[in-house]
């Protein structure tokens, strides 16, 4: 009696290292970061050039809010982690955002890393009560903190050049954030918008593919099994959940730039908890569900819009989408189309 | 040498650990005892996983006992589940570099040199699509890669059987020569503790029954009794 997979000769240790990389040779490795590049730079080309004002600003806007759709991505499936919270911590970034802005005049790109990172250290102290809870428990949590946060932006305002610390002011001067100088007309915020959007995104990658993205997967499997390999359980958990806050504290810079003020409308509760659900609609297992799940919730209220349709039947039709999802679909629709792939490559290989 | 003292655990009014007092003196060493005997639970105690009432666990010197289980595998201390736990997304060689991310030392062995101990032959498959054994060897790897001292397994031949098995004897019995760690094998199966095991303890209700060489071990009329149910 023999198996296929248990070989009678000893594998060496260079033929091991020798498969691994003529799978993930170089060649292979190269190609994508081309066909991604001519992607990004046909996207900068083309969608300021083709949509007018209003759609221009909507899928500007939708960029802004795949940098917080990541973190809800990465940490649901890398982490079994439903985080309620990344909107909210959107409106968190732009706050602080537009607060460095008019207190300090700082250059751009400072005032968005200083963003990023405050909204980090935020992201942080919630993380570490928090991330005790499980599953139902963090969920709600963090929705609980969603609508705590959109109090705070209705009784403290956003900054719009008033005095004190909270620098707001009902009438007056109204201050707006700058843009940079390179990128002032809307076609070239977009652009700039799409570059941050992209190292936003590998920088999830680089998590992801290396240490950290190992660590997050085996905690997933099994907080036991991560512990006996050593891994530091919280550390790790605590990690995502700052990385996540990061990116849309980065996303609430990169809003402010792009409407100059900001108002609490943009961040309330319901989007904290639609942009969740769509990113599950999407596919929370791979980069480009999330980034469907974003399109869907940006782009489509503005289609439904342009058709003279009521804005709310969207959220509708993605609280149906969702329930779709969850009993048919709970991969999302990526992983479907992933599916119908594998299973047409697998039809064809049997054919011949 | 392992030495456990006068360990005890329980929970609630269950006491699955007995005030075990052990040693284990040689590089192979196998468990036996019939169901809910505390083989398990014994394992979880070194592994740090439960919190026992009392009583000391030390190897080569080191007090175990007193290390969170993450400390425990950067001392150098790895194991297998009854149920394999492996991170089903990522391949078979990147589950085995989990241990070494976080237990490597200067002197580690590396994945590919791990998978070429258990005989891994294809590590750049996802584990969602490897077949028993494969995962099984995926998860010994990651016991064998870095620097371990002392591997656990808990029924690591469970639904393994025919050709895939004797494989599997082959790889346990050698493994202490090639990691250079001792190993502790929890198993129901005799045939398979004879062939891998110097030492053998046998347990019944979270106490010692017998504790020596594998053959003194089974020869002995209480393990007979108790474990094989055959009546002296
Ligand atoms: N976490 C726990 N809480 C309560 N009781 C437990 C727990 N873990 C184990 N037990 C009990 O302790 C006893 C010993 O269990 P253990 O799993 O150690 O047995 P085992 O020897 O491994 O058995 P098996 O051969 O069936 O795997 C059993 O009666 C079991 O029900
Ligand atoms: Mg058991």
């Amino acid at each position: 009696m023999t198996s296929e997979s248990v070989s009678t000769d000893p594998v060496s240790a260079e033929s091991v290292e020798a498969t691994r990389t003529s799978r993930a040779s170089v060649i292979g490795r190269g190609r994508h970061v081309f066909l991604l590049g001519t992607v990004i730079t046909l996207l900068a080309w083309w969608v300021p050039n083709y949509f007018g004002a209003r759609w221009l600003s909507t899928w500007t806007s939708t960029l802004v809010f795949a940098m917080a759709a990541a973190g809800i991505g990465l940490l649901y499936s890398r982490l079994g982690l439903a985080s309620l919270t990344q909107v909210a911590l959107i409106g968190v970034g732009g706050w602080v955002a537009l607060r460095l802005e008019f207190a300090f005049h700082l250059p751009f790109p400072i005032v968005v890393l200083a963003s990023g990172t405050i909204t980090a250290l935020i992201g942080l102290a919630i993380s570490l009560p928090t991330l005790r809870l499980s599953g139902l428990y963090l969920a709600l949590v963090t929705l609980m903190m969603a609508a705590g946060f959109h109090e705070i932006f209705i009784a403290a305002g956003f900054p719009n050049g008033g005095s004190g610390f909270l620098g707001y002011q009902s009438s007056g001067d109204l201050e707006r954030m700058s843009r940079p100088s390179i990128a002032t007309t809307d076609p070239a915020y977009f652009r700039l918008v799409l570059i941050v959007a992209v190292a936003c995104f590998l920088l999830v990658w680089l998590h992801d593919s290396t240490k950290p993205g190992r660590a997050w997967r085996l905690i997933a499997q099994s907080e036991g099994a991560a512990h006996a390999t050593g891994i530091n359980v919280t550390f790790y958990k605590t990690w995502a959940f700052t990385l996540a806050a990061f990116l849309a504290g980065i996303g609430g810079a990169m809003f402010a730039g792009q409407l100059g003020q900001l108002g609490p409308s943009s961040f309330q509760t319901i989007d904290s908890l639609l942009l969740f659900g769509l990113v599950l609609v999407g596919g929370a297992y791979h980069w480009s569900g999330w980034i469907i799940g974003v399109i869907i919730f940006k782009a489509f209220p503005a289609l439904l819009d342009d058709l003279g349709l009521n804005g709310n039947i969207a959220t509708m039709i993605a609280g149906l989408a969702l329930i779709l999802n969850l009993i048919a679909a709970p991969r999302g629709i990526v992983g479907e189309v992933g599916r119908l792939i594998a299973a047409n490559r697998k039809s064809s290989e049997s054919d011949q | 040498m392992i030495s456990i003292t006068d360990l005890t655990i329980s929970f609630g009014s269950i006491r699955p650990i007995d005030e075990l007092t052990l040693s284990i003196d040689s590089p192979t060493h196998g468990i036996i005892g019939p169901n809910g005997a505390g083989k398990t639970t014994l394992l979880n105690a070194l592994s740090g996983f439960v919190t026992p009432d009392g009583g000391s666990i030390f190897a080569f010197g080191d007090d175990l006992g007193s290390l969170t289980p993450r400390h425990r595998a950067r001392w150098g201390l790895r194991r297998t589940f009854q149920t394999e736990q492996l991170a089903e997304d990522l391949t078979a060689y990147d589950n085995v570099a989990i241990a070494l991310d976080h237990c490597g030392g200067d002197e580690s062995r590396s994945v590919a040199e791990a998978c070429s101990i258990v005989g891994l032959n294809q590590p750049d498959r996802f584990v969602g699509e490897l077949t028993t054994i494969d995962r099984r060897l995926t998860e010994i790897a990651r016991a064998v890669v870095g620097a371990p001292r002392l591997i656990l397994m808990d029924e690591p031949a469970a639904g393994v059987s025919g050709a895939e098995r004797s494989r599997l004897v082959e790889l346990l019995t050698d493994l202490p020569d090639h990691s250079g760690a001792w190993l502790i094998v929890i198993d129901h199966d005799v045939e398979l503790i004879s062939s891998v095991c110097e030492t053998t303890t046998a347990l019944d209700f979270g106490t010692l029954v017998a504790n020596g060489p594998t053959s003194a071990t089974l020869a002995d009329p209480r393990v007979a009794e108790t474990y094989l149910g055959t009546s002296a």
